[in-house]
């Protein structure tokens, strides 16, 4: 079914927060460790943090060790799914449509 | 059968489908506003929809709760989907207009998603009657999302071109 066919609300909730929509746009430009994303906040490392872990409960981003550092990735999949939203909306009209056009033609006879 | 238009409007975060019916306007209106009816239609294939509260005025509203019983959707299957639609406005044979909620089957919203404002237009068209739905998504009042939209928006870009990269379909 198209309108609930993804974790919408987590996606819509991580993007509410300016920081988090500021991370996002940051990581399109490639992966950040965790130290490198907090820089321009000011913000303790834990808040950020909190962030972070916000956006990859959402599956927004993703996040692997790498040594010491962990690195941090948007994570494709989700973006597209939630860029997808639209579409899929488009869709379930489309599809809303054609059933009204059989049931206006069912009453008909 | 009639196409559906689409109208994209990225900067007013509105989408509007249109489609002509060919049924008079008095026809297409109560498919629309009477829940038996609107029940028969409304949704998706394979899904029964079921509605537990209907009142048509301005402020009342409709809660539908919508079933999978096709066993070929897989993780949907015997899954109940509850959704409200608040009318705001109802200009009888004209349009009306709802807010539309994700619920539980009490009719409480989901505060996590998205409401949308939707208003329904009926137009006199000579091959019988134009539906314009028009969906206008989260507002600044809502959520800050019109700005989150955007960022969507920019990410479905950057995936976009990321594919014309990979020299993919789309």
């Amino acid at each position: 079914m198209v309108e609930y066919a993804f974790p919408l609300d987590s996606i819509f909730g991580s993007l509410a927060d300016p920081t988090r929509r500021d991370i996002l746009s940051r990581l399109q430009l490639g992966q950040l460790n965790v130290s490198e994303i907090a820089e321009p906040y000011d913000m303790s490392l834990a808040a950020v943090s909190k962030h972070l872990k916000i956006l990859e409960q959402a599956k927004l981003i993703m996040k692997r060790r790498k040594g010491k550092e962990q690195i941090v990735s948007l994570q494709p999949q989700a973006m597209m799914q939630a860029a997808d939203y639209f579409k899929q909306y488009e869709q379930m009209w489309h599809d809303r449509f054609d059933r009204l056009e059989i049931f206006l033609k069912e009453e008909e006879l | 059968m009639s196409e559906m238009n689409v109208i994209k409007d990225a900067e007013n975060k509105t989408l509007t489908f249109e489609r002509v019916f060919s049924a008079p306007r008095a026809r297409v209106w109560s498919a629309w506003t009477n829940a038996e009816q609107l029940a028969k239609w409304w949704g998706p294939r394979g899904w029964k929809t079921e509605v537990k509260e209907f009142d048509f005025t301005p402020g009342g509203h409709l809660l539908y709760g919508m079933t999978c019983e096709d066993p070929d959707q897989k993780e949907w299957y015997g899954k109940t989907e509850w959704a409200k639609s608040v009318y705001r406005t109802i200009t009888e044979p004209d349009s009306f207009s709802y807010q539309d909620y994700f619920t539980d089957e009490n009719g409480t919203a989901n505060e996590q998603m998205p409401t949308m404002s939707i208003t329904i237009a009926f137009e006199d068209a000579p091959e019988g009657t134009k539906v314009v739905s028009k969906t206008v998504f989260p507002t600044q009042e809502a959520y800050d999302q019109t700005v989150a939209m955007g960022v969507v928006e920019g990410v479905g870009q950057t995936w976009d071109r990321l594919e014309e990269l990979l020299g993919k379909e789309a």
